[in-house]
C-alpha cells in the first residue's frame, strides 16, 4: 500500500557526503568589495545645460535622457496636463506625422520616450546620428496639432477614472495627499473628469513653451561614447537653445496633526481597511542622520523580513503585506508612511500593532544583529545597482540638482557602515512621530468605527474626493416625514397611482458599451410580476437572460444556467413587476424611513424594505423631485453575498409616466452605464416573452 | 608612404574588434557530469550565480502535470543544512536577490549577490542539489502557494485558458507539451512520497545540470570553490528520460469555440506548430512575427488596428522551444465587428505574406532591431549567464551568445516566402474563438 501524502514527515532527497568544506553552516563573506564610482564628466553650456556623461563602452549603445528640473506647480483647472503631455510632444512634428516617426524609429530600432519634464532615446551607437536628429525633431519642432490623440488621451484617463472609482488604492492615494498637503499643493491636488476635459492643445503648447528650456535642463549620455564625443555632439546640437524664465512658485507647509487623529473614509463596498499611518517630516539627503534614517526604516518596514512585516503578516496573519517608507525631498516636506492591506474585523487590531513598531523603533535601540543584517542589504541594493551605468549618470544629476556634497554617492558605503544604534534612533525620533501622525483608513465604516472608536483617538471623516464630511454611520433627523408620504410623492412624481395601476406591460430598452462592446439590454414587464430581461450584443446573440415567469424565475446565457432559489423567487414573486412602490405602499410596516443622505450631490431620503425573503434592500428618494434615484439590492448565491447599486437619473415622460433615460449599475466590480434607446408601455409584450 | 597607413589600419581593427563586444567565457565540466560556464567582469562588485537544470514540465509523467514546477517552490523550502524558510534569508541578508522559473523544457534557478558574496551562492545552491529537504508543512503550504500562482496568473487572466491549456492540447496530441506547466492540482494532490524521491534523483543530479556564473570574480578561485561546493555530488544513476515523440501532421483545420469568465473582449486566435527551436525555420518565423506585430508600423498593428480598426490589439509571437514550437496569431475584436470580419483581416495578411512576402527594407527593419535586443540581452549579469547555460543546454553551443545574429543575417525574403507557405498553412493551424462566458460550455 502506498503511503499517503499526510504521513510523510519528511523527504529527505540524496544521501550523505564528506565534502571538502564545512556545508553545516554558511560560509563567511569575502573581504568587502571596492565599489567602482568613476566620477561622471559634466560641463554646462552657456544657455545653461547641464550635461553629464558616462562614459560605458561594454555594449555597443548609447542611452540620452534629458531631464527638465521642473519645480512642481499646481496645475488647478488643467489638472492632467503633465500627464498627457508625453504622449502629445511626440504625436507630430513639423517634418513627421506620428506614423512617419513611428516608422523611422522602428526601422532604425531606436527606442523614444517622452514625459511631462524629461524627453529621451536608446540606439546602437552606430545608430546614434539618426536618434539625436529624431530626438532634436521632436524636442524642437512638435507642432501639438494632433487633436485625434488628445481625444483619445481624454476617453481613455476618463474611462480609468470611472473604473477605479471604488478603488481602494486610488481613494487613498488622492485623499491622504489633498489632507497632507491641501488640495492647492502641487502634491495634493487631483485630476477629475470635468479637469481633463478642460485641457487644449494650447494647454500642452504652452507647458512645452514654460518648462522645456535648457536653463534647467540636465542631459545625460550614459554609453559607448568618449567625453569627447559628447561634448561636440552637444555643441552641434543643443549650444543655439534658447535659454527661458522659469517661473516660481511658494508652497505652503504641510504640518502634522498636535494630536494623532484617524482620517475615515468610507467605503461601504470595502471587503479589506486600507490603513495608512503617516506624518510628514524633513527628510533630506544632506541632512547629517540621512543614512540612519535610511537604516531605521530599513529595519522597520523595508522589506519582507522587517519588523511590520513579521509582526502583521507572519506572526500575526492580518495581512498579505506590511511596510514602511520614509520619503525626502529637496524642496519640500514629504512624508513617512506605514501602511497595509487588512481584514476589516481586525483594522483595530492592526492599528495596535502598527503602533507598537512605531513605538518600539522611536523608543528602543536596534539591536546589534538587526542593525548589521540592515547594513548588508542596503550595502547589496547599492552595489547591484551600479550594474545599470545609468545609475551613475542620476547619482551625478541628484549632487547637482539637490546641492549635495560631491562626495556624498561616493561615501555612500561608508556613511551607512559608520551608522551606530544611537543614531538610527535619533534619527526616528526625529523623522517619525507616532503621536501626530494621521491614520488614514479606507474602510467600510459600518463594520470597522465601533472598534475604532473604542480606541480613543479622535476621528475624523472623509469623502473619495477628501472633503471633510459628517460621521458617515451617523443618521441625521429625518423628521416627521413617513414612509407613507415619501412613496406618495414618488408615485405623484411619477404620473399618478391611478395611471401607474393602469399600465399592464412595459418594454425598455438600454444600450452599454462594456469592455469594447456593443450591448443592449431589453427589459420587458408584465402585471402582475411578470419579468424580463435580456442583455445581447451584435454578432453574439444573447449574453445573458433573467426570466420570470409569475412563480419560477431563471438565469441563463454564456455564464450558464441556474434557476432562481426560493428566496428570490419568494421576493420577485410578491412584488409589482414595474413600480414595486405599489406594492411597498400597501405593506408599510415593511418600510422604515432610515436616513437623509446624499446622492448625486443632492438629498435623498434611504427607505428600508425589508422583502418576504428577510433580504433588505435600500431604495433613495430625491427630497425635492420625489423621484428614486438609487437602488441597493443584495442577492444571495451559495452563500455568497453580491450587492448591486444603481443611480438612476435622466426622468423624462413617455406617455406621462416618468422613465429614467440614464441609470449606472454597479455589481461585482463591473460598472454598466445604461442609456434608454426606446421605451414603451401596453405595447407588443406577451405571454411568451416570459 | 606604405607606413603612413599602418597606424591608421592597426586603429581600425581594434577599434572593430572592441566594438565587436564579445563575451568571453571559459567552460568545463566536474567529474560528475555538472557543466560549468564562467564569464569573468570585473567592472561591478555584482556575481550573478545560476543552476539550470534541463527538466521542465515536459518530463512529467502522465497523472503528475505540474511536477516540475511544483518542485521548483520545494526546492526552496530547505536542505540538510539549511532550515525551513532560512534559504531566502540567507540571500537577501547578504545583500542579494533570488528567484526561479520553470517552462516547459527548463527550471532556472538564479541569484544576484555582491561579489564577495559568491561562496554563498555556490552553497545555496550545492545545498539544493545535494540534499534538498521538504517536510509535509512545506509541502501543503507550496501547494497552495502554487494554486493562488495558478489563480493569479491563469484562472483569473483573460485568454490563458486558451493558451496555456486548450491550443497546447490541441497542437499536440502525444508530446506532453500537451499539458501547461501548471499543470492540473489534482495531479499534485495525488503526488506520493515516492514521486517526490523518484524526480529528484532523476533530474537533480549533476549531470543533467549547468552552473553558469557571470560577474566579479576570479576564474582559478571560482573553479576551486565550486570544486569545493559541488564536486562530491554524486552522478545520477538512473538515465534522463527524454520524451523522443515525433507528432503527426495536422491536415485540417481545428476549429475550437472556447468560454472564458474573464474575458469582456471576444479573441480570434490561430495556432500553428512549428519545428524545434535550432532549426533554421524557426529563426525565419521569428522574423515573420516581428514583421507582423513589432511596433506602431508593422503590419498587424498598422493595418489591422490603426487602419481598419477591426481589432483593439492584434499580433502574434512564437514560442521556441526544444522539441516542437507553435506560432500564435491572435486579434481582439473592436465594437461593433463581426468575428469573421477580424478573421478574414487576419487571414488576408496571413496570405499576403505567402504571396508576396516581404520587402528588404521590411527584413532590414527586423535584423536592426534584433540587432538591438541581442545586444541589450547582454547587458546584465544575470542576462549573461541565463544566455550561456541556455545556447549550451539547448543550442549546444555557449558561444552563440556572440554569434546567433548571424543566423538571422543568412535568412532571406524568399525564406520568409517560404516558411511562410510551409508552416502558416491554414490547414495546418488550431482556430480558436475565445467568447466571454462559463469555461464550462467549452466545446472543443
Amino acid at each position: 500500500m502506498k503511503k499517503s501524502l499526510l504521513s510523510i514527515l519528511f523527504i529527505v532527497f540524496g544521501c550523505a557526503v564528506f565534502a571538502q568544506v564545512d556545508r553545516t553552516k554558511a560560509p563567511e563573506p569575502g573581504p568587502a568589495p571596492i565599489i567602482n564610482l568613476d566620477e561622471p564628466q559634466s560641463f554646462t553650456l552657456k544657455n545653461g545645460l547641464t550635461v553629464i556623461v558616462v562614459e560605458n563602452n561594454k555594449l555597443p549603445t548609447v542611452n540620452m535622457n534629458l531631464f527638465f528640473d521642473v519645480p512642481p506647480f499646481v496645475e488647478g483647472d488643467k489638472a492632467g496636463v503633465t500627464e498627457f503631455f508625453g504622449s502629445l510632444l511626440r504625436a507630430g512634428t513639423e517634418n513627421y506625422t506620428k506614423e512617419a516617426l513611428d516608422e523611422e524609429l522602428d526601422y532604425n530600432g531606436i527606442d523614444l520616450f517622452a514625459g511631462s519634464q524629461s524627453i529621451g532615446i536608446s540606439t546602437l551607437k552606430k545608430r546614434l546620428p539618426t536618434a539625436v536628429s529624431l530626438m532634436k525633431e521632436v524636442l524642437f519642432n512638435p507642432t501639438f496639432d494632433n487633436q485625434g490623440e488628445l481625444d483619445k488621451l481624454v476617453t481613455q484617463s476618463i474611462t480609468g477614472l470611472k473604473s477605479a472609482e471604488k478603488n481602494p488604492d486610488a481613494i487613498m492615494g488622492r485623499v491622504n495627499a489633498a489632507v497632507t498637503y491641501g488640495t492647492d499643493h502641487p502634491w495634493g491636488e487631483y485630476a477629475t473628469e470635468e479637469t481633463y476635459q478642460n485641457i487644449t492643445l494650447n494647454d500642452i503648447k504652452t507647458h512645452y513653451n514654460t518648462y522645456f528650456k535648457p536653463n534647467i535642463g540636465y542631459l545625460t549620455i550614459v554609453g559607448d561614447v568618449t567625453f569627447k564625443e559628447a561634448k561636440k555632439l552637444v555643441k552641434k546640437n543643443f549650444k543655439k537653445w534658447k535659454p527661458g524664465e522659469i517661473p516660481a512658485f511658494e508652497y505652503a507647509v504641510p504640518e502634522n496633526p498636535g494630536n494623532a487623529e484617524i482620517a475615515l473614509i468610507d467605503l461601504p463596498t470595502a471587503t479589506q481597511s486600507n490603513i495608512f499611518v503617516t506624518n510628514v517630516q524633513d527628510l533630506k539627503k544632506a541632512e547629517g542622520d540621512y543614512f540612519a534614517a535610511l537604516l531605521g526604516n530599513h529595519v522597520l518596514g523595508g522589506s519582507s523580513f522587517a519588523k511590520l512585516f513579521l509582526n502583521l503578516r507572519e506572526d500575526k496573519g492580518y495581512t498579505y503585506g506590511a511596510y514602511s517608507s520614509l520619503d525626502n525631498d529637496h524642496r519640500m516636506r514629504s512624508t513617512f508612511t506605514a501602511s497595509a492591506k487588512v481584514r476589516n474585523e481586525v483594522t483595530d487590531s492592526s492599528l495596535m500593532e502598527f503602533y507598537e513598531e512605531l513605538n518600539a523603533i522611536v523608543n528602543k535601540p536596534l539591536t546589534k544583529e538587526d542593525l548589521k543584517i540592515a547594513k548588508s542589504e542596503r550595502t547589496g541594493r547599492f552595489a547591484l545597482g551600479l550594474e545599470n551605468p545609468s545609475t551613475l549618470a542620476t547619482y551625478a544629476r541628484t549632487i547637482f540638482r539637490e546641492d549635495l556634497d560631491g562626495n556624498f554617492y561616493s561615501n555612500y558605503l561608508k556613511a551607512l557602515n559608520d551608522v551606530s544604534a544611537s543614531d538610527v534612533q535619533k534619527a526616528m525620533q526625529r523623522y517619525i512621530k507616532p503621536q501626530n501622525s494621521r491614520v488614514f483608513i479606507v474602510g467600510k465604516a459600518a463594520d470597522i468605527l465601533p472598534d475604532l472608536q473604542a480606541m480613543g483617538m479622535p476621528i475624523k471623516f472623509y469623502d473619495i474626493y477628501g472633503n471633510e464630511t459628517g460621521d458617515p454611520t451617523q443618521k441625521v433627523d429625518v423628521g416627521d416625514v413617513t414612509a407613507e408620504a415619501i412613496l406618495g410623492k414618488y408615485l405623484d412624481a411619477m404620473g399618478g397611482k391611478e395611471k401607474l395601476e393602469a399600465v399592464q406591460t412595459m418594454h425598455m430598452t438600454y444600450g452599454s458599451f462594456i469592455q469594447g462592446l456593443d450591448i443592449t439590454i431589453d427589459m420587458k414587464a408584465m402585471v402582475p410580476n411578470k419579468t424580463s430581461l435580456v442583455v445581447s450584443a451584435p454578432g453574439m446573440g444573447e449574453l445573458q437572460t433573467m426570466k420570470f415567469d409569475g412563480t419560477k424565475g431563471s438565469i441563463g446565457g454564456m455564464q450558464g444556467s441556474a434557476e432562481f432559489d426560493e428566496k428570490q423567487n419568494m421576493d420577485t414573486a410578491a412584488r409589482h413587476a414595474m413600480f414595486p412602490e405599489l406594492t411597498f405602499v400597501e405593506n408599510l410596516e415593511n418600510v422604515q424611513v432610515d436616513n437623509i443622505v446624499e446622492v448625486d450631490g443632492q438629498k435623498a431620503y434611504k427607505l428600508l424594505f425589508s422583502l418576504p425573503s428577510g433580504l433588505e434592500e435600500e431604495r433613495y428618494y430625491n427630497v425635492d423631485s420625489g423621484l428614486l434615484v438609487k437602488t441597493v439590492t443584495v442577492a444571495e448565491s451559495q452563500g455568497q453575498q453580491m450587492i448591486s447599486t444603481s443611480i438612476i437619473s435622466d426622468y423624462k415622460a413617455i406617455e406621462g409616466i416618468m422613465t429614467p433615460h440614464k441609470m449606472v449599475t454597479e455589481t461585482g466590480g463591473m460598472v454598466i452605464d445604461m442609456s434608454l434607446v426606446k421605451g414603451t408601455f401596453d405595447e407588443g409584450v406577451t405571454e411568451a416573452d416570459f | 608612404m606604405k607606413f603612413k597607413y599602418f597606424l591608421p589600419v592597426v586603429a581600425l581593427f581594434f577599434a572593430f574588434s572592441a566594438s565587436a563586444q564579445q563575451v568571453e567565457f571559459v567552460e568545463y565540466d566536474l567529474d560528475n557530469g555538472l557543466h560549468v560556464i564562467l564569464h569573468q567582469d570585473n567592472s561591478n562588485p555584482i556575481v550573478a550565480v545560476s543552476v539550470l537544470y534541463h527538466v521542465g514540465s515536459k518530463n512529467e509523467k502522465e497523472g503528475r502535470t505540474g511536477f516540475a514546477h511544483f518542485f521548483e517552490h520545494l526546492l526552496f523550502e530547505g536542505s540538510e543544512n539549511i532550515d525551513r524558510g532560512e534559504f531566502d534569508k540567507y540571500v537577501s541578508s547578504a545583500g542579494g536577490v533570488n528567484n526561479a522559473n520553470t517552462s516547459t523544457d527548463r527550471t532556472y534557478y538564479y541569484e544576484l549577490f555582491p561579489s564577495n558574496q559568491l561562496a554563498l551562492g555556490l552553497w545555496l545552491e550545492s545545498e539544493r542539489m545535494l540534499h534538498a529537504k521538504v517536510d509535509n508543512k512545506g509541502i501543503e503550504t507550496q501547494r497552495e502557494v502554487v494554486k493562488e500562482e495558478k489563480r493569479l496568473r491563469v484562472d483569473n487572466q483573460p485568454y490563458m485558458q486558451a493558451i496555456f491549456t486548450d491550443i497546447p492540447a490541441q497542437l499536440y496530441k502525444k508530446h506532453p507539451y500537451k499539458h501547461s506547466v501548471i499543470g492540473s492540482m489534482e495531479d499534485l494532490n495525488a503526488a506520493q512520497e515516492e514521486d517526490y524521491k523518484e524526480f529528484y534523483a532523476t533530474y537533480y543530479v549533476p549531470n543533467n545540470a549547468t552552473l553558469s556564473i557571470a560577474g566579479d570574480i576570479d576564474i582559478e578561485q571560482a573553479k576551486k570553490l565550486i570544486s569545493d561546493y559541488f564536486s562530491d555530488i554524486p552522478a545520477g544513476t538512473t538515465e534522463i528520460p527524454r520524451p523522443n515523440v515525433v507528432e503527426d501532421p495536422i491536415t485540417t483545420q481545428v476549429v475550437d469555440t472556447l468560454y472564458d469568465k474573464n474575458v469582456q473582449i471576444p479573441a480570434v486566435l490561430y495556432a500553428y506548430r512549428t519545428p524545434k527551436q535550432t532549426d533554421k525555420d524557426a529563426y525565419t518565423l521569428q522574423i515573420i512575427s516581428s514583421v507582423l506585430s513589432d511596433g506602431q508600423s508593422s503590419r498587424f498593428v498598422k493595418n489591422i488596428v490603426n487602419d481598419k480598426k477591426l481589432a483593439l490589439a492584434s499580433g502574434s509571437f512564437l514560442n521556441a522551444q526544444e522539441d516542437y514550437g507553435s506560432f500564435i496569431i491572435y486579434g481582439l475584436i473592436n465594437q461593433g465587428v463581426e468575428v469573421e470580419e477580424l478573421a478574414a483581416a487576419m487571414d488576408e495578411e496571413i496570405v499576403k505574406l505567402q504571396e508576396n512576402g516581404i520587402t528588404e527594407r521590411e527584413l532590414q527593419k527586423q535584423i536592426n532591431n534584433l540587432e538591438k535586443q541581442f545586444i541589450q540581452s547582454n547587458r546584465s549579469m544575470a542576462g549573461i549567464a541565463e544566455s550561456l547555460a541556455d545556447y549550451h543546454v539547448y543550442f549546444g553551443d555557449a558561444n552563440l551568445i556572440n554569434t546567433e545574429l548571424d543566423r538571422y543575417r543568412e535568412i532571406t525574403v524568399e525564406d520568409v516566402k517560404r516558411v511562410a507557405k510551409q508552416y502558416l498553412k491554414s490547414n495546418q493551424r488550431v482556430s480558436s474563438t475565445v467568447y466571454p462566458g462559463d469555461d464550462s460550455k467549452t466545446s472543443n
